[in-house]
């Protein structure tokens, strides 16, 4: 099933200025994980607002499972739609941390049971559990943006939208919360969009779309994504570390056959390679 | 300017039920003309270290010696703009210290309020604006009108149109798309060896400490847990690992090597220290 159908979307912030979304079109099966990635400014966070209707198309159309966003259907669709925005303190609205995480569950109509026991497991999740009753505005910055995805854990949406939710974490936080996302992605069949600038964290994505000053570039694995260097340069970005180190061996004279994505392939080739010798 | 941590406590709401400590019993020095970094975990209190820096916050016990400036609990207020235009803090979310109407307008505020003329500040708000690598369009709009990262870029321009002579770094990348931050992060390191700025840098990326930094701190719990060169703290790794700091890609890559059977006398940090390493191996056994 089709979760997210984006078709010919265009976007602009006023009239007398440019278009930062240009003739968009994409589709996102139920399940999967997407990378989203491009230059400061090419149009990521203008996006993710337009899949939930905090901003209108100024044309074109999106629908989230078969529903085609309007001013009628866009309450009933934000319910299905967990976004965590790129910047934390513009999302509290709870006096306390679990009142936050809490205040998206009770726009469901979730049993207040069942409520209390979600947040809990959520905060926990994400290792604030001991500041649940701390107020958000007053924690370091990795933790409010911790509190921010405990947030989105607790509602289990059917799609879950990430915009650089983890770029404060430290690696073994961002390691941890991308495992419980990917949990919940495979337990509960959820689609996930994530807006990174971390390379290494798209290379584990099902798909990658690459936006380039409003319009989308390209679409594919990240395999197909990373092996295109040509596309990665002109949308200003960079290549991951292992096929970085790929490309940067093949220089320096070694022969290798394709492009790596992850450290145990390319170490793996390298060791035939040593072998053979 | 030197600075010179001496047995820092810092609570938060010191004197109320719930008081919180943010550093315990922190000394430590940072010379003259340095690249430092200090890295931890979530919440182990290195923002509420950088604002020592500046005095923004003061030790609960302790004292903070910048240059030869002695900050304490009974410091007062005033007498610090001085300071305060040495020390250039680009805090972790940069982006809320924009309240200007437009780009231009933020970017010249600081040099203003130090006594530049309008004229004179907007002057070096239009320089700054493309050293950060945004282009001139963006003068007159507003900065609330501008994506993550560019807003990101503006508050990093503010900082250094103030030409500090210590550059204070919290998270200063996060948000920059990957070209971007190589280019903030050269800007930086031409900042440190061509003009002698210290640098003090705030990050969890282990391959910018091992890339650019001199000396490493490392806290925890508002505790300063371990502290020596990139080389240093990163051949412990099984420390870096316990404590769940991670590594440079490069070590870790090294590491893995080593499990498959390669031979890996010195763990390399950087990138084309890897390559060496790999391209030595696969030619020595040739021979
Ligand atoms: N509120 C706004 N009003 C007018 N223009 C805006 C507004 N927000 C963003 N823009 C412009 O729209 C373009 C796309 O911005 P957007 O925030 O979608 O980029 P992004 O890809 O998320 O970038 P980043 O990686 O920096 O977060 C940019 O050129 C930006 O300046
Ligand atoms: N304004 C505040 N009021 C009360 N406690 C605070 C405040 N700011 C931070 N703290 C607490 O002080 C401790 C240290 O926070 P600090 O912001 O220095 O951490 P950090 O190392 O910068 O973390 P991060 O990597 O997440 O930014 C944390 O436990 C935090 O919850
Ligand atoms: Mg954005
Ligand atoms: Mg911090």
């Amino acid at each position: 099933m089709k979760s997210i159908e984006v078709k010919h979307l265009s976007y602009r912030y006023s009239a007398d200025t440019e278009l930062v979304l240009q003739d968009v079109s994409f589709n996102v099966a139920a399940g999967q994980w997407i990378a989203i990635v491009g230059h400061n400014g090419s149009g990521k966070s203008t996006l993710t607002k337009n899949l939930n209707g905090l901003l209108a198309p100024t044309s074109g159309e999106v629908v989230i499972n078969g529903t085609t966003l309007t001013e009628d259907s866009v309450w009933d669709i934000r319910k299905q739609i967990g976004i965590v925005f790129q910047n934390p303190d513009n999302q509290f609205v709870g006096a306390t941390v679990e009142d936050d995480v809490a205040f998206g569950l009770e726009n469901r109509q979730i049993p207040h049971d069942e409520m209390h026991r979600r947040v809990k497991k959520a905060l926990s999740d994400v290792g604030m559990a001991d500041f649940a009753t701390r107020e958000p505005a007053h924690l370091s910055g990795g933790q409010k943006q911790r509190v921010a995805l405990a947030g989105i854990i607790a509602m289990q949406p059917a799609i879950i939208i990430l915009d650089e939710a983890t770029s404060m974490l430290d690696p073994k936080g961002r390691s941890d919360v991308l495992g419980i996302v990917q949990a919940l992605q495979t337990r509960l069949h959820v689609t996930v969009l994530s807006v990174t600038h971390d390379l290494e964290e798209a290379a584990l994505a099902d798909q990658i779309l690459v936006l380039d000053g409003g319009r989308l570039q390209a679409t594919g694995t990240p395999k197909e994504i990373f092996s295109q260097v040509d596309l990665i340069q002109r949308a200003g970005l960079t290549l991951p570390f292992v096929p970085q180190l790929t490309e940067d061996l093949k220089t320096s004279g070694i022969t290798l056959p394709e492009t790596y994505l992850s450290e145990e392939e390319l170490i793996s080739a390298l060791w035939q390679l040593h072998s053979k010798m | 300017m030197a600075i010179t941590f001496k047995n820092v406590d810092y609570f938060y709401d010191l004197g109320t039920p719930i008081a919180t400590a943010g550093l315990k019993n922190i000394s430590l020095t940072i010379p003259d003309n340095s690249y430092t970094a200090i890295i931890g975990h979530t919440g182990s209190g290195k923002s509420t270290l950088l604002q020592h820096l500046n005095a923004l916050l003061k030790p609960s016990h302790g004292e903070v010696q910048i240059d030869s400036r002695v900050i304490t609990a009974e410091t007062n207020n005033k007498n610090l703009k001085s300071l305060r235009k040495k020390v250039g803090i680009v805090f972790q979310f940069a982006e809320h210290q924009l309240f200007e109407e437009t780009v231009g307008k933020d970017i010249a505020f600081g040099p203003m309020n130090f006594g530049a003329t309008q004229a004179e500040a907007l002057e070096i708000a239009r320089e700054m604006l493309t050293t950060v690598g945004l282009d001139e369009k963006y003068f007159d709009v507003s900065p609330f009108d501008l994506s993550g990262g560019q807003m990101r870029r503006v508050a990093i321009a503010g900082v250094l149109a103030l030409k500090p002579d210590i550059l204070v770094l919290d998270e200063p990348t996060a948000g920059l798309d990957p070209k971007s931050r190589q280019a903030m992060m050269d800007l930086f390191l031409e900042l440190h060896e061509k003009r002698g700025l210290s640098i003090i840098l705030v990050t969890h990326q282990m391959d910018d400490v091992a890339d650019f930094a001199e000396h490493v701190f490392i806290l925890e719990q508002g505790q300063l847990i371990k502290s020596g060169t990139p080389q240093e703290i990163f051949n412990d790794y099984q420390f870096m690992l316990d404590h769940g700091l991670g590594l440079p890609k490069a070590t870790q890559f090294a590491l893995k090597m080593r499990q498959q059977g390669f031979k890996v006398p010195t763990l390399p940090l950087k990138e084309a220290e890897l390559v060496d390493l790999i391209t030595k191996q696969l030619t020595e056994t040739e021979q």
